[in-house]
């Protein structure tokens, strides 16, 4: 893709960031109940 | 320690002599005739592997030491603190022995206070760096010195120190969040030197995010070797808590590794740079990303999960190599990428001596240290006193 306008290239370069920030939020989401989900109760509290 | 029993004659002792034989060679060879008799350094290139590898690799994998005490005394995970004088003594030994590493690069050790007390800059990022090289060292000694003070039978000493381990700790986590993020700023100063893919202007959040998995990786790694190594050191409570310990640890480090991709995505994202995946350097990146970012995040997920400790040790190998990786890519391997290969640096082998020495010396220490003091145990005079 190119890019003439500074402005063109911060649309699309900044739009990418933030669909990846979202894929990583929903990716941290998902991976914490993975690393989780085999816990017993008790031992998921920090005390 | 009955030294009489000790046996003096091992394949350990007998590699390390060599190695520090070497070493003390290559010293004579530095100090005496300069840099140009024992490295490859040029004007194209004026930091080596002795940058590489034993500053940015050495403070990035001492990280352990404010991971560590942060989790215990700042985030609640007291049933762990057996755990920390371990990580504390690494650290220490780490900094310390990145100090000596350094005189070797900068020579004339006598003028090391200069930049701190005589002539400053303030406006430098290696400044700040020095400064915080300096001043954590020295929290890391007083942290240290508890251990110290129970062998040596300073109670009074002893207690006066431990009542100031929150405001220790505390200024630990600050001073490393500084420096560890301003090694990678250092690097903001040279973006048409570092290849695209490695140079971003978020290379001190990258730097300091990896760092803490440094650290992490780093702390399970170093207990696996000590429990093979000085088994008979180790306290009940040390052995009970280390197997939960190390699954804490691997989760959390599982968990820093899947951020640690995300933003370095974001950084490649950020600037456009995905078309350089497609060359060479591209191929090299993505085996970094994969292979020793996103595979360790993997395996520490798993072994975390299953409770697999086999698992978890080699993966901290391969997440603490993925860092050693990342250090050599920005200031070396992707460094200067635009000079023809006749230029580009390659370590003589005085200076991967010097390295191996330097890294022999702190193993050597920490193995004296840890087999005297109370390390892996509570000293008997302090039992449940933390």
């Amino acid at each position: 893709m190119e890019y003439y306008v500074l402005q063109d290239f911060l649309t699309f370069t900044k739009g990418t960031v933030y669909l990846l920030m979202g894929a990583g939020l929903v990716a941290f989401v998902i991976w914490w109940n993975f690393l989780f989900s085999r816990e017993p109760e008790n031992h998921k509290n920090v005390k | 320690m009955n030294t009489t029993e000790y046996k003096w004659i091992t394949p350990f002792n007998i590699i390390a002599g060599i190695i520090l034989a070497f070493g003390v060679v290559a010293t004579v060879m530095r100090f005496g005739f300069g840099l140009s008799a024992v490295t490859n350094l040029d004007d194209n290139n004026p930091w080596g592997i002795w940058i590489s590898f034993d500053l940015l690799c050495g403070v990035a994998l001492a990280a352990g030491g404010y991971v560590t005490t942060s989790a215990i005394y700042l985030f609640g995970y007291k049933k762990y603190q057996a755990a920390v004088r371990p990580a504390l003594l690494t650290a220490f030994l780490g900094y310390a022995f990145v100090v000596v590493a350094l005189h070797f690069d900068v020579g004339r050790p006598w003028r090391l206070p200069y930049p701190l007390f005589v002539s400053q800059g303030p406006t430098s990022v290696l400044f700040e760096i020095g400064l915080c090289v300096f001043l954590y060292l020295t929290v890391l000694f007083i942290e240290f010195t508890p251990a110290a003070f129970e062998w040596l039978g300073m109670k009074k000493a002893r207690n006066i120190v431990h009542k100031a381990t929150i405001a220790l700790t505390i200024m630990g986590v600050v001073l490393s969040t500084m420096h560890q993020s301003s090694l990678g700023a250092l690097y903001l100063i040279v973006p048409s030197k570092v290849h695209p893919l490695w140079y971003s202007d978020y290379l001190p959040v990258f730097f300091f995010v990896s760092s803490t998995v440094a650290g992490l990786s780093m702390v399970i790694f170093e207990g696996s070797i000590s429990h093979k190594f000085i088994h008979e050191k180790m306290s009940d409570e040390y052995l009970g808590i280390h197997d939960t310990f190390v699954f804490s640890f691997a989760r959390a480090a599982s968990f820093v590794l899947l951020a640690y991709f995300v933003i370095k995505v974001i950084g490649v994202a950020a600037d456009n740079n995905w078309h350089y995946l497609a060359t060479g350097y591209g191929s090299w990146f993505l085996v970094e990303m994969l292979g020793f970012v996103l595979l360790p995040c993997m395996l520490y997920g798993i072994a975390a999960r299953e409770k697999n400790m086999a698992l978890a040790k080699w993966t901290s190998l391969l997440a603490v190599l993925g860092i050693v990786v990342n250090r050599f890519n920005v200031s070396l391997v992707a460094f200067n990428y635009k000079l023809d290969s006749a230029d580009r640096y390659f370590p003589s082998f005085w200076e991967i001596v010097v390295s191996v020495f330097v890294v022999t010396l702190l193993i050597l220490t920490f193995r004296w240290i840890s087999r005297r003091m109370a390390i892996f145990s509570e000293h008997p005079d302090f039992q449940g006193d933390h």
